[in-house]
């Protein structure tokens, strides 16, 4: 009796489980990355790589552009030009051209989150041009994959802590917190190959800026510790002459260029005065100097305290520049609503409020540069 | 109906497995969405408010210990009949059976929705629920130990889920639960309330009591096993306030999956569909103990056979959960099962001890005038 | 010993009798069989007839110690039964009255003299027993430890036994199964240890099995197991006497069948067969390494084709990127659903492996080299399989044969089919539900009466170093508490852990 009424049982499970689509990876073209555009008569466009396996075929990666509306409509449109069933579960990178970014990216990312298959580890970039002209890259100094090379390029930018991060989940924590504005990379084309060119400033979703990338370091250090990274700094000649022991040149150059190993550093933003928005900005650097241009003197303490109160002076004034800029263009990627907001007493802080508040904030950046290597010589 | 009931040996249960029955019955499918229940009503400092929770149902599960020591070896439908009388202890009865078959319902089309989101869009709410009462079947056939056996070894299977909450605690920002105390009592109490469907369940202790064999060491399990719950919602809704942004977070239906959707080993991406399909682990003890207690009080009340009540109960439930079909419905019934068993588990033990307590000391001075 | 046992049947004796006409009687009853040899003597005035069947005794030693002896006996001597049996140099002499107990007892190889005019006829066993020697456990290896297996002899068995447990406790219960053709079956138990429920249960079990005959120990117990429609073994068989003895000593009920190699060991847990002796000859971290080992390919021979099935169908996305394109890149020529992709070359390595242990080991070889890379290799270029999915199945096999016990090795592989089928139905959550299934079934098993799965449900942690890992023996002064053995202690634990002092 129970076993005929175990069979009852299995007999719908066996025919409703046809009803469960199945989606085998031999017949699915699955998106590795995409990059968004709008056309002129306001349509969007899709250029996405494809990994889709052919039997006979070791080239694995495709290209296909689909137009619609809508960023989901547009992939049923690539889809029914191709021969596979395109899906996203894979989706890495979604590159959005500079026109796309400026308008607002809030639209485009409602699909990726509300979509259950998308992969929340999937990461967000600008183009300098459009996204399907990096897309679109045909240049056989890449591996074959541009989507997983793409990925790379960014990828490895978070697992080196070489770009702040940029996964779909954390953009769209930060687009929604207040007292934030999120950044994003900057892709161009140099030569032909991708290339991380800048950091891309946003206002709430909106691209309003852009910083060079060389300063990602600084970025860096606001959000948190930084290790093992390389930083570059331009010295004035002038400042440290007494300790220059370079015979040979006639000390034309303004500058020189030493690069340091970060061993650890750190940010940190404090409130100094709430009424006057008053900020106190302070980041602690330990350097190892890895290259210097000039011969220079390390073996008396004064002279490495020297040179550290210059890295100290370089690095403020750059920060300085950014926060200029980023006053100017009203976008606080340093997050310093977020310090303003849990100081207030209610711990709230409307986007409107802080709008009107961050140009008029003032941070002092006081930076501590402590050089406590120089390698294996000390010339 | 007698109203102590006396149970054999080799059906009785060690009191310690009292931390894996209540620890697997409260976390749930409540526990992946419960974030976002509780921060809507206290925002910031939810995490005070699962805390207020968790003294809460200490104190609701002691009153329910208290009660049941008033008897020898009594269960919530002895108890009733003793205290209201056969008809209207009856219908207590029944009233928490049909919570209970509510409860059930809504756990199982919960899960079947989430499965139909993040894995299968076009599966049928049939399919999963022959799957799922196909091993629930199998479990309460197997009677009391059996159940208490699923609920033991799946929560061991089940624990190292906790793990994958790793990298979301790593994403975590704690700025986002600064500054703390800012909420207002009111809001603190509403959040507290929030939590009672996620840790709803335990009172299930209620029909179990009889079957423990070392009762006088019942408490520290019991209040273990709430402490463990409460702790992983607590877990669970302090990532969830650091990692979500605030709007987000009100917006998020399923934090915990979400939580999770970011993580990724080296060899497995994609943890949220692993969490999702261990989850079953999570609401199979859960369902096995609902529907044992189901099966069994009605045996209490009314002497149908489990057996019978079993298949009957299963053969309703395959055709309810047809008429579930929009995410409001479910929604509906979900806020239905939350007020109602706020009700029965949070309130109304506080009622039933002083009946009890009384009636123990009219009896008692009778039996004294007696002698 | 000499043992006179008396007829208990209702049947008249037909002795006295004639020696011709019992001649007629025994030739009528062994009809179309030449094998009854029956010759008269005359000796003393006495007619003597002695009759057996001559391959089931050993010819030289009737001849030797039985008929001439009997020959030579001096001729005043009036020759009865009494003298037979007195002066003969043979022991087990017995008496029989009833024509069905000799019959009964000329087909064990039981030697019959009868002399005329008596009431009974006299029967010494001269049973010739043709059976191999010991040998080399063949279905059961072990690096370490003694080699030697059962063999199909009943007594060399229980020599085999007593001469591991040399102890007064040790009890050989013997009782026989089977109408048609009965057979001898020994309970092997230590009396002061082994619970006495389970010895009752498996006692019990066996003196009410109603069955004309039972093939072999492996058969008995199904027979005897508490559930038959089930998939996995609840009554562990070994041919070890290692193992059966390691786990008689630790409190479980042993059955020896007449026959048989093979012994039953009883109740068992799952994790009971995974156990092997070697991890106690093993220093313990090695033994505890290799029992989580055992653990984790039997997890893994469950789980891992399933699991290749369920991702390649359904949820591409658990694979990572690059492991996703080999597995595309190779999956493309193949023109089947992976569900069916994986039955295919799951149903290969099956038949690889029967095919290898029905030929002759030269060939069997053989036939896994030829298996493993020809046809493996093979079925990638013909695009019939992917290459990544035979790997997957070749570590699927080889953790299922990492078990000692071949009956759970066969029960692990024979689950996959099923999980294969579930996955390819319905992808990650029909592995699911096939899981939870599978571990309610276990939980409801019981053997012998005992749960199937302690110490895991009901939970003993006093049991874990006996059955998930090994401590060292300092920390083992106690019997596993899952028997419920009736002495728990081993030795004592005081003396195991007293800490002598340096320098002492």
């Amino acid at each position: 009796m129970r076993r005929y009424l175990f069979i009852l049982y299995l007999i719908p499970v066996i025919f409703l489980s046809s009803c469960v689509q199945t989606q085998q990876l031999e017949q699915l073209g699955i998106i590795a990355s995409r990059g968004v555009d709008l056309t002129d008569n306001n349509e969007v466009e899709i250029t996405m790589a494809v990994l889709q396996f052919e039997a006979d075929s070791q080239d694995y990666t495709k290209v296909i552009t689909g137009k619609s509306h809508s960023i989901k409509g547009a992939v049923d449109e690539a889809d029914k030009r191709s021969n596979k069933t395109i899906v996203g579960g894979k989706l890495e990178l979604e590159i959005y051209g500079k026109s796309v970014a400026e308008k607002g990216i809030n639209p485009y990312l409602d699909t990726l989150r509300r979509d259950a298959t998308i992969p929340d580890t999937m990461l967000l970039a600008v183009s300098e041009t459009t996204g399907k002209e990096i897309i679109d890259t045909q240049e056989s100094g890449l591996s074959t994959n541009i989507g997983e090379f793409l990925h790379g390029l960014v990828q490895t930018g978070i697992q080196t802590k070489l770009f702040p991060s940029v996964s779909l989940q954390q953009l769209s924590t930060i687009i929604n917190n207040e007292g934030i504005d999120p950044i994003l990379p900057i892709i161009g084309l140099d030569e032909g190959v991708p290339k991380i060119k800048g950091i891309a400033l946003f206002k709430n979703d909106k691209l309003v800026g852009e910083v060079p990338i060389e300063e990602e370091k600084l970025f860096m250090l606001i959000q948190g510790t930084v290790r093992g990274q390389l930083f570059e700094v331009q010295l004035p000649t002038e400042a440290l002459s007494d300790y220059i022991k370079d015979e040979s040149s006639g000390d034309s150059e303004e500058n020189f260029t030493t690069t340091f190993l970060i061993e650890h550093g750190t940010g940190d933003i404090k409130l100094k005065n709430k009424e006057k928005l008053q900020f106190d900005t302070n980041i602690d650097i330990e350097l190892n100097l890895m290259e210097i241009s000039k011969k220079y003197d390390l073996e008396k303490e004064k002279a490495i305290q020297d040179l550290e109160k210059e890295v100290e002076k370089e690095v403020k004034k750059r920060y300085e520049k950014i926060l200029k800029q980023l006053k100017e263009l009203n976008s606080d990627a340093f997050g310093y609503g977020v310090i303003y907001r849990i100081n207030n007493k209610d711990g709230k802080l409307t986007k409107k409020e802080w709008d009107k508040l961050f140009p008029k904030i003032e941070s002092k950046f006081t930076v501590n540069v402590d050089i406590i290597r120089h390698g294996t010589v000390n010339k | 109906m007698e109203i102590n009931q006396t149970i054999k040996p080799n059906l009785q249960i060690r009191a310690f497995y009292l931390f894996f029955i209540i620890a697997s019955i409260q976390i749930g499918v409540g526990i992946i969405g419960a974030p976002r229940f509780i921060y809507m009503e206290s925002e910031r400092d939810s995490w005070i408010a699962i805390i207020i929770a968790f003294f809460y149902i200490c104190i609701v599960a002691w009153v329910m210990l208290l009660t049941l020591r008033q008897y020898q070896n009594a269960d919530f439908f002895g108890i009733h009949v003793d205290i209201f009388g056969k008809w209207i202890g009856k219908f207590f009865g029944t009233v928490l059976i049909i919570y209970l078959g509510a409860s059930f319902l809504s756990i199982l089309l919960t899960y079947i929705e989430v499965v139909q989101i993040f894995l299968y869009h076009t599966l049928p709410n049939l399919l999963l629920t022959i799957l799922l009462m196909i091993i629930i079947m199998y479990a309460v056939l197997g009677g009391f130990r059996v159940v208490v056996g699923v609920s033991f070894v799946f929560f061991i299977l089940t624990f190292w889920l906790l793990i994958v909450l790793y990298d979301p605690f790593m994403r975590m920002n704690w700025f986002n639960l600064m500054p703390v105390f800012n909420s207002s009592f009111t809001e603190l109490l509403k959040g507290a309330k929030a939590t009672s469907y996620t840790l709803a369940g335990f009172e299930i202790l209620l029909i179990v009591y009889p079957f423990i064999q070392n009762k006088e060491k019942a408490k520290l399990p019991v209040f273990l096993g709430l402490a463990f719950s409460s702790l992983v919602l607590l877990i669970i809704t302090i990532i969830s306030i650091g990692y979500f942004s605030p709007v987000g977070l009100k917006g998020v239906d399923w934090a915990l999956l979400i939580l999770v959707k970011s993580a990724s080993f080296t060899f497995i991406e994609r943890l949220d569909y692993i969490v999702i399909v261990v989850w079953m682990m999570v609401i199979i003890p859960n369902l096995a103990l609902i529907m044992w207690s189901m099966t069994y009080g009605l045996k209490r009340l009314y002497k149908v056979p489990q057996r019978f009540t079993l298949y009957t109960i299963t053969i309703i439930v395959l055709i309810a959960v047809n008429f579930f079909q929009y995410d409001y419905q479910i929604s509906n019934l979900t806020d239905l099962v939350a007020r109602i068993g706020f009700w029965i588990i949070y309130v109304y033990p506080f009622i039933l001890l002083p009946i009890v307590l009384i009636k123990k000391r009219i009896q008692k001075s009778k039996s004294g005038d007696a002698s | 010993m000499r043992r006179r046992k008396q007829a208990a049947t209702k049947q008249n004796p037909i002795f006295p009798i004639s020696l011709d006409k019992l001649e007629i009687y025994l030739k009528e009853k062994f009809e179309n069989s030449p094998d009854l040899s029956f010759s008269c003597y005359k000796k003393n005035e006495k007619n003597i007839a002695i009759f057996f069947i001559d391959y089931q005794i050993d010819t030289n030693v009737m001849h030797r110690d039985l008929l001439e002896p009997l020959l030579e006996l001096e001729d005043k001597t009036e020759i009865t039964n009494e003298v037979i049996l007195q002066r003969l140099p043979l022991s087990s002499g017995s008496t029989f009255k009833t024509i069905d107990d000799i019959f009964k007892k000329i087909i064990l190889g039981e030697v019959f003299i009868y002399i005329e005019g008596e009431n009974e006829a006299v029967s010494y066993s001269l049973l010739k027993k043709e059976s191999r020697s010991l040998e080399k456990a063949e279905t059961e290896s072990l690096v370490l430890g003694p080699k030697i297996s059962f063999t199909e002899s009943l007594h060399m068995n229980m020599n085999i036994v007593r001469w591991r447990i040399k102890s007064t406790d040790l009890v050989m219960e013997e009782l026989t199964v089977g109408k048609l053709s009965p057979r001898l079956i020994r309970i092997v138990y230590i009396k002061s240890i082994a619970n006495d429920d389970d010895v009752n249960t498996m006692r019990q079990r066996i003196s009410e099995l109603d069955v004309d005959e039972v093939e072999d120990a492996v058969v008995l117990k199904q027979y005897l197991e508490d559930s038959q429609t089930n998939l996995f073994p609840q009554f562990d068989t070994t041919e070890l006497p290692d193992r059966f003895t390691y786990n008689i000593t630790k409190g479980r009920v042993g059955v020896l069948v007449e026959n048989s190699p093979s012994a039953i060991i009883a109740p068992t847990t799952l994790f009971s067969f995974l156990e092997s002796t070697e991890d106690v000859y093993m220093r313990w971290q090695a033994g505890s390494f290799l029992r989580m080992i055992r653990f984790i390919a039997m997890v893994f021979s469950i789980l891992i084709t399933p699991t290749y099935v369920a991702a390649v169908t359904y949820q591409y996305g658990i694979i990572p990127t690059q492991m996703l394109i080999t597995i595309g890149q190779s999956r493309a020529a193949v023109p089947f659903p992976p569900l069916i992709e994986a039955l295919l070359l799951e149903f290969l390595i099956e038949l690889l492996r029967e095919a290898g242990a029905r030929l002759p080991t030269k060939v069997g070889q053989t036939m896994g080299i030829v298996g493993g890379i020809v046809i493996g290799q093979a079925a990638v270029e013909a695009g019939l399989t992917s290459n990544i999915l035979i790997i997957v199945v070749a570590m699927s096999a080889l953790s299922s044969f990492t078990s000692p016990s071949y009956m759970m090795g066969t029960t692990v592989r024979l689950i996959r089919f099923p999980l294969i089928i579930l996955a390819g139905l319905l992808g990650l959550i029909g592995i699911a539900f096939g899981l939870c299934f599978l571990i309610i079934h276990l939980l409801r098993l019981t053997s012998l009466g005992r749960p199937y799965l302690t110490p895991l449900y009901p939970l003993k942690l006093k049991d874990f170093n006996k059955a998930f890992f090994r401590t060292p023996f300092n920390y083992t002064s106690r019997r596993a508490m899952s028997y419920r053995p009736k002495r728990q202690l081993r030795y004592s634990k005081k003396d195991s852990q007293k800490i002598r002092d340096i320098d002492e």
